[in-house]
């Protein structure tokens, strides 16, 4: 069989595991035909998808495979590929708390030495170095890299291969580092050129709209979450597998503004949660489950709450008790509701057969999983990054609930009622 | 006090900016030219509203020269100094009553530069309808142009309305042959409201339906093969505040992927092939030819901004689509049935979130089980439904269904998990997923008198391959002539992944690999479950030498594997080459009278 056409026959199939899995049989046939150069180009189809659609962790493998593979056997019209594997490889220190830092600065320096070898940009080395430096609390640092990022050539259109990204890729690694500094402005002036939608790729406009929806509720920017929640919305493909980035931000939206709608999704997405080897997504996760929970409990002081503190046993009926914040509106649209019916995984540890759970019991359980994670990444690095940006957004969402609980009923909670929705695959 | 300077452009390097990097292909100097004559003729429209006539004229001298001739409103000297000779100043930008118009095709006036990248040279003769005199303009690359009173001496026309005259620059000169002409007059034009004629012919080159809605499926269908060249299942007809035009349906399944080969025109003028801005993700098993109204175009024309407009017309979309397979399913549900049967995927995503949807479809949706294909309508009429969310733990699982006469359905293909639960939510079907607990239910537990008189064996069975990360467990299940069954869970084939490309890299990965692997100490493992149903199993129990027993747990082990599909590690090879060679040994009895023996 014509190895190429193997390609054809994945392609036809959407994103996720299943595509995956195709992508795995193209590998096996193009080993077993000794074929070196199909060997590498469909272990790159595969780190991307995993990458994009799957559990990120689980390219980390493939990756090996890679670079064995090329570097036993380079092939010059794939070295761009081989550096964008090697970085893609370097993203799964932000996946997994176990991966060392020892460990990571040698497979950099494995990386610096592929970009003096091959002659790539330096624009990755900047970006991975921008991010750890944020994690380990050296600011200063990560903007002295974030400028070096920006001063590098940016990829010149249709050069989706060289390095590691295209010109979008470019623009919203920019604009997505200004917004992690908290320099919203700058952040989207880099950005504009993708929300106006004179630029694209595979990944945009829809990892712009996430991340802007993130860094809007993060920044309490309510008008400009609502603004981005809706462009993001009709573009999610909510049958695609796995765990998406774009599919948690906008529950994390909608804890705020719909959260009977994000707890449905969140029962969808528990059983590919335990699954995943993601902590990073894990942390996501019960981030917004947390979330979830105290907007439909009503209860914004487990949020605002000593995080060391237990939830379970608290009176559900007496209101917010946290000092400035109003009693919410008992109103029958805005009830507290103190159970949910659920459909959960027996591996869940607060399963229950009958499928009823108590909110502030699941709250406590998310709540606590998110901050073991949380704690793993910053005793990792050596700082409390991740604790520190927990700390920050919660009180933020706190009060942006408040605000949300005291506004008048509206007589449509959701933007797209339960029918066909127009929604946009990543590319 | 600062002085103040004015920016010093390079008129010729601008030129090539704007004509050879703003448009991907140089074709679009016909949509260009038909753009500009069409917003004449508009605007001759506005100012002279009894007129109502406009046509406009394309004639060639293959390979060497093109014009195009409108009968519009003309520019006038003023005019023509202001919007021919400043770039990025457009008569159709001019406010009216503080407004931009909204009935003009372009508005950045940048688009007749596209003609340099198929011209030395742009010549335009014009005459207003407001001024008696007529008017030819020369423009150069170099920025420079001429002007000059224009007579109808040498025939020139010079009745109200532009000429422009283009000469094939070398290497250009595919684009003045007729057939790439009327080719692109059509592709661009073809929605254009005024008639296009070629060569003085009398036959016109763009027709188009002006209403959708009213024109007959058989006419849609027929106008869609000829636009489209293919037979299409069927034609969507859609009208909408912000869309006209039909949607239609390919007659076989295509990439998800897939984005081109729209025809996309905004304002009647085609803007682009690629569906990706304006059109739901799940439309990639339709073709459409829409005309859009009241959207943002950006600078080279070739797509849209994303603003509210264009988030209106896409759910605008996605509803037409919606409503008419919803009537197709009340009337004609065999079309319905045969549309669903090529494009299940694309239908399958759309009705996983619209309950009404949902409801029409789900009986023509198929699934596979243990029982073959099955339909929606099938499953309904099942009293119990368990399904796996995986297609490797269907296929695993699959041959105990079948011998137990239970119904499994894989739900590891895209959409089929979320059709499965409304299933459950809506019809009332007990759809379950498997757990382990239903598991157990299929693999039926040992009497206490059985796992008493199996201890030994399941101890060495347990012990021989715990190296491998598995345990073994004794069961009875059908059929029974299956020995063993070796269920992994997605962590131990992820592990499996990760400890071959460990072995097998010398590089850096190695040490990371390692870190991954131990970081999953506390996952589960794989389990081999061995039949006491099978009478190979039955013997083994009775097996007292030990070292036979084990070699026969090592090559059920990984015989098991191979069956499950799972690619062997070489370790595992190594174990089966060695198993192997000791049974063959073992068979063959020792002759020590052989010369051969040393003995």
């Amino acid at each position: 069989m014509d190895l190429s056409e193997l390609e054809e026959q994945y392609e036809a199939i959407p994103h996720g595991p299943e595509r995956a899995n195709a992508i795995r049989a193209a590998i096996a046939q193009a080993d077993a035909a000794g074929e070196h150069r199909w060997k590498l180009y469909y272990r790159d189809e595969l780190v991307s998808e995993l990458a994009h659609y799957g559990d990120p962790i689980k390219r980390l493998p493939v990756c090996a495979e890679y670079v064995d593979l090329f570097e036993k056997q380079p092939i010059d019209r794939y070295k761009c590929i081989y550096l964008w594997v090697m970085s893609s490889a370097l993203r799964c220190w932000d996946q997994l708390p176990q991966l060392t830092l020892d460990e990571r600065r040698k497979m950099l320096t494995h990386y610096l030495q592929g970009v003096h070898r091959y002659g790539g940009s330096l624009r990755e080395y900047h970006s991975q170095e921008f991010w750890q430096c944020l994690y380990e609390g050296k600011t200063a640092l990560a903007r002295t890299h974030q400028k070096q990022y920006m001063q590098a050539k940016p990829p010149a259109d249709g050069d989706e291969v060289a390095d590691s990204s295209c010109l979008a890729c470019w623009h919203f690694h920019c604009g997505e580092n200004y917004l992690a500094l908290g320099d919203w402005n700058r952040g989207i002036k880099r950005l504009q050129p993708i929300i106006s939608g004179r630029i694209r790729c595979k990944q945009e406009p829809i990892r712009t709209y996430s991340t802007l929806v993130a860094h809007a509720l993060a920044l309490g920017r309510r008008e400009d979450a609502d603004h981005f929640a809706k462009r993001l919305a009709p573009r999610i493909n909510w049958s695609a597998e796995g765990l998406p980035f774009e599919h948690l931000m906008m529950i994390r939206y909608w804890a705020l503004t719909n959260p009977k709608r994000g707890l449905h999704r969140l029962e969808k997405m528990l059983p590919a949660v335990f699954q995943c080897w993601s902590k990073n997504i894990q942390q996501g996760y019960y981030y917004n489950a947390w979330m979830v929970c105290a907007a439909l409990a009503r209860r914004a002081d487990w949020l605002t709450g000593d995080l060391a503190a237990p939830l379970v046993g608290a009176n559900l009926l007496t209101s917010s008790n946290s000092p400035g914040l109003p009693r919410p509106d008992a109103s029958p649209d805005h009830s507290t509701v103190e159970t949910v019916s659920l459909a959960l995984p027996q591996t869940f540890p607060l399963y229950r057969a009958d499928g009823r759970y108590r909110l502030d019991e699941l709250a406590q359980w998310f709540r606590d999983e998110m901050l073991t994670i949380a704690r793993a990444f910053d005793t990792r690095n050596g700082y409390p990054w991740e604790q520190q940006s927990i700390d920050k957004e919660r009180y933020i969402m706190a009060q942006m609930l408040q605000e949300e609980w005291a506004k008048p009923v509206s007589p449509v909670s959701d933007t797209y009622p339960n029918k066909c929705k127009p929604h946009k695959q990543p590319q | 006090m600062s002085e103040s300077y004015h920016f010093q452009v390079n008129l010729g390097g601008m030129l090539d900016i704007l004509s050879n990097h703003l448009y991907k292909s140089p074709d679009v100097f016909l949509r260009e030219l038909l753009q500009n004559a069409v917003d004449a003729i508009t605007m001759r429209r506005k100012a002279q509203p009894d007129w109502q006539g406009g046509q406009i004229q394309i004639e060639t001298t293959p390979g060497r020269s093109l014009s195009v001739t409108d009968n519009g409103a003309g520019l006038s000297k003023e005019e023509i100094h202001q919007f021919l000779a400043v770039i990025g100043q457009s008569s159709k930008t001019q406010l009216q009553n503080g407004v931009l118009p909204d009935d003009y095709i372009g508005r950045f006036g940048i688009g007749l530069l596209s003609c340099f990248m198929v011209s030395n040279d742009i010549t335009v003769y014009t005459k207003s309808i407001h001024e008696g005199t007529a008017y030819q303009w020369r423009g150069f690359p170099d920025g420079t142009y001429t002007l000059d009173e224009w007579d109808d001496k040498i025939g020139a026309n010079t009745a109200e309305g532009t000429t422009v005259l283009l000469h094939a620059k070398p290497g250009a000169e595919d684009y003045y042959n007729y057939d790439r002409l009327d080719r692109l007059v059509r592709y661009y034009g073809l929605a254009l409201p005024i008639p296009i004629f070629f060569q003085r012919s009398s036959q016109r080159r763009n027709v188009m339906p002006g209403d959708f809605t009213r024109t007959s499926r058989n006419q849609l269908l027929t106008f869609g093969h000829k636009l489209f060249g293919e037979d299409f299942l069927d034609a969507i007809p859609i009208h909408t505040e912000h869309l006209d035009g039909a949607a239609y349906i390919l007659p076989y399944q295509t990439a998800t992927t897939r984005k081109n080969g729209h025809r996309i025109y905004l304002k009647q003028m085609l803007l682009t092939e690629r569906g990706d801005t304006l059109l739901p993700s799940w439309a990639f098993f339709l073709r459409c030819v829409l005309n859009t109204r009241g959207l943002r175009p950006t600078a080279s024309r070739e797509d849209f901004y994303e603003d509210d407009a264009l988030v209106e017309a896409r759910e605008e979309f996605a509803q037409a689509v919606a409503t008419h397979l919803a009537d197709l399913a009340r009337y004609v549900p065999e079309r319905l049935k045969q549309i669903v049967h090529v494009h299940k995927q694309a239908l399958k995503s759309i009705a996983v979130w619209d309950d009404e949807l949902f409801q029409l479809f789900i009986d023509y949706f198929p699934f596979d089980t243990s029982n073959g294909l099955l339909y929606g309508a099938d499953l309904k009429q099942e009293d119990k439904v368990f399904y796996v969310g995986t297609v490797d733990r269907f296929r695993q699982l699959k041959p105990i269904f079948q011998a137990q006469n239970r119904l499994l359905v894989c739900a590891g293909y895209t959409s089929d998990q979320e059709l499965l639960q409304r299933l459950r939510q809506l019809c009332d079907v007990d759809v379950t997923l498997l757990n382990e607990t239903e598991l157990e239910m299929a693999l039926n537990d040992l009497t206490a008198a059985e796992q008493n008189a199996t201890a030994r064996f399941s101890q060495v069975a347990n012990d021989t391959i715990a190296d491998f990360d598995c345990v073994v467990e004794l069961k009875r299940f059908l059929p029974c002539d299956l020995p063993s069954l070796y269920l992994m869970s997605d962590d131990v084939k992820f592990l499996r992944t990760a400890q071959t490309a460990r072995d097998q890299s010398d590089n850096i990965f190695s040490e990371v690999l390692s870190t991954l692997i131990d970081s999953a100490a506390d996952r589960s493992l794989s389990t081999l479950y061995l039949n006491l149903n099978n009478a190979l199993i039955q013997r083994a129990i009775y097996l007292t030498n030990t070292r036979r027993l084990q070699s026969m747990i090592r090559i059920l082990y990984v015989q098991s594997l191979l069956a499950s599909g799972f690619p062997l590690h070489h370790q595992e090879l190594q174990l089966m080459s060695n198993e192997l060679l000791q049974l063959l040994s073992d068979s063959v009895e020792p002759d020590t009278s052989h010369p051969w023996n040393g003995d």
